[in-house]
């Protein structure tokens, strides 16, 4: 089959590889209809997470059909059309019990490494890195989907491909880091970063009755789709402080809670985001968090600091202080995908949403490099890549 | 093997000494649900005896699983360590071991990714040049898409 290989930094390669097959009783294979480019793809491809190896083949938001099913996966058939969670979990465990998906404990076959520089091992993740257990993702022809009979939601045929695709991640990653806000009526709650992930945040904060949504980006065209596609108020961080924009914006108490939808590879204008530049350059820091020092300098006294955008080690400069003077709440990982992804395939069947409106871009597989760079150099013109296998 | 006696090999061993080292082995106690214990017999190449010791983890959380194994080095490499002998550390081996047993009891098999597809596997060629710079397999311009 084809298959997309992150063969290097800044080094995607459609690759002509084996098929998958059926390792585990609970295994799956699903035939690729859909798949996407997410930004966390991105700082593999910028090769700001440790232990990918080359050959390795990406992807983690896709879709398809089931065409082979492991011996102890029941509640599937052949033919079904399903979505597939990023995060593989177990549903047996401590964790998946508790509705923490994302920490699954039975999932990564090198949960070793994890624990080794985390403490403990979160789930096993798709085309993420081998410190994530090294599955083979699925911007390919075909994938190996773990635990089948748990993860893969079957979709009914009214929906077509582009409205479901992303339930695989981006939605129910925005929509968890609303909820994480615990929102209030009369809530005024700002959004870091308006890729993908920060559009579905200001819906889902919209849907989830937020009074306010405030976004910010220095991407003309980002900030364009949050104002048109949702009615968020926009700030281009280039254009002022963000630090008194808000505070004028909530009457000098700042935002009852601030998302942070950029991760590590925040840019910015300020003196600390040029220090966090340059000490990553000459790795004594890891991660850039200048998008989350604003977040929790400007947060309200007792509010919330959501954080889905993914740090991956260490953050020089932390305002912790700051965080611990004003009594701030922080919610952050990655996304407990199993508990939404039902619930919210009901919004889209009762038309609450239809998340198509963040594709920019429809390519074949064959195009995986293009797609890669583009989505990495035109932040203006490409907000959301999708791929189809059967357009070579 | 008679006497409710089982056999050991231990294999894929570096360093020094053997390429593997072998056992006979009884257990001398066990209580069900509780408890068994082991002890190698006769000459085996690694004298060891070891127990897996099972209790109720408090609230609920389960089921503790304790192993205690101690050992002496194989005849004829003394001071060599077990480590240098498995080619890595005894207690983090068990330790991959029960995590492997945890799975296996509460998801009913063991994740793992060997045998996966990857663009490392034998035949694997690129079909599309790489984005930048092109290290992978040898790239076909006229493919480009
Ligand atoms: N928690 C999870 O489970 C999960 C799931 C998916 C994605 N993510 C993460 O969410 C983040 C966003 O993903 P995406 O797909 O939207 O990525 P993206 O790269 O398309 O978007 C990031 C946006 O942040 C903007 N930005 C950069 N620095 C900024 C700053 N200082 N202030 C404000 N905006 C700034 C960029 O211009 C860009 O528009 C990534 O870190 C990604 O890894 C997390
Ligand atoms: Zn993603
Ligand atoms: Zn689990």
């Amino acid at each position: 089959m084809k298959a997309a290989c992150w063969n290097g930094k800044h080094n995607v390669q459609v690759m002509s590889v084996p098929d998958p097959s059926i390792i585990n009783p609970r295994d799956a294979i699903v035939k690729i209809t859909t798949t996407a480019i997410c930004g966390s793809d991105l700082h593999l491809y910028d090769g700001y997470i440790p232990t990918m190896e080359k050959g390795d083949i990406l992807g983690h938001e896709f879709m398809g059909e089931v065409v082979e099913l492991g011996s102890a996966v029941k509640n599937l058939k052949k033919g079904d059309r399903v979505v597939v969670p990023f995060t593989i979990a177990c549903g047996n465990c401590f964790f998946c019990k508790r509705d923490l998906w994302s920490a699954c404990d039975n999932s990564n076959p090198n949960a070793a490494t994890a624990e080794a520089l985390y403490g403990f091992s979160g789930s096993g993740l798709f085309g993420y890195s081998h410190m994530m257990g090294g599955y083979a993702g699925g911007q390919a022809e075909y994938v190996r989907v773990p635990f089948a009979d748990v993860g893969p939601l079957p979709i009914p045929d009214e929906l077509d491909d582009e409205q479901v695709l992303f339930l695989s991640d981006i939605f129910p990653t925005g929509y968890m880091a609303a909820e994480n806000c615990n929102i209030q009526p009369g809530d005024t709650i700002a959004v870091w970063g308006c890729g993908p992930v920060g559009q579905f945040a200001i819906k889902s904060a919209f849907l989830l009755g937020a009074e306010r949504v405030i976004a910010i980006d220095d991407v003309a065209g980002r900030l364009q789709m949050a104002a048109e596609e949702s009615n968020a108020e926009t700030l281009n961080f280039k254009d002022q402080d963000i630090y008194d924009k808000l505070t004028e914006m909530t009457g000098g108490i700042g935002p009852d809670a601030c998302i942070d939808a950029v991760g590590l590879e925040a840019h910015g204008t300020t003196l600390d985001a040029i220090y966090d530049r340059a000490k990553t350059a000459l790795y004594m820091a890891t991660d850039r968090s200048h998008a989350l020092r604003q977040a929790i300098r400007v947060c309200r006294k007792g509010g919330t600091v959501s954080v889905p955008g993914v740090y991956g080690g260490f953050l020089d400069k932390f305002p912790f202080g700051a965080a611990f003077s004003k009594g701030l709440t922080f919610k952050m990982g990655q996304t407990n995908m199993h508990k939404y992804m039902r619930p919210l395939l009901k919004l889209i069947q009762d038309g609450k949403i239809d998340p198509s409106f963040v594709i920019t871009h429809r390519l074949a597989l064959n195009d995986a490099a293009t797609g890669y760079s583009t989505f990495s150099s035109d932040k203006d013109g490409c907000i959301k890549v999708i791929m189809k296998p059967n357009l070579n | 093997m008679p006497d409710g006696r089982t056999h050991w090999v231990a294999k894929g061993i570096g360093g020094i000494g053997a390429s593997k080292v072998e056992w006979d082995a009884e257990i001398y106690n066990e209580i069900e649900n509780e408890m068994i214990a082991w002890r190698s017999v006769d000459d085996a190449d690694v004298v060891n005896a070891g127990s897996v010791r099972f209790h109720a983890a408090p609230t609920g959380h389960g089921t503790y699983v304790r192993v205690v194994l101690n050992y002496n080095p194989p005849a004829g490499t003394v001071g060599a360590s077990l480590a240098q002998l498995l080619g890595t550390e005894p207690g983090q081996l068990i330790k991959e071991e029960l995590r492997r047993f945890k799975q296996l009891m509460e998801t009913g098999e063991i994740a793992t990714i060997d045998g996966q597809s990857s663009g490392r596997a034998e035949g694997a060629v690129g079909i599309t040049p790489g984005s930048f710079k092109s290290e992978g397999a040898s790239p076909d311009e006229s493919q480009e898409g």
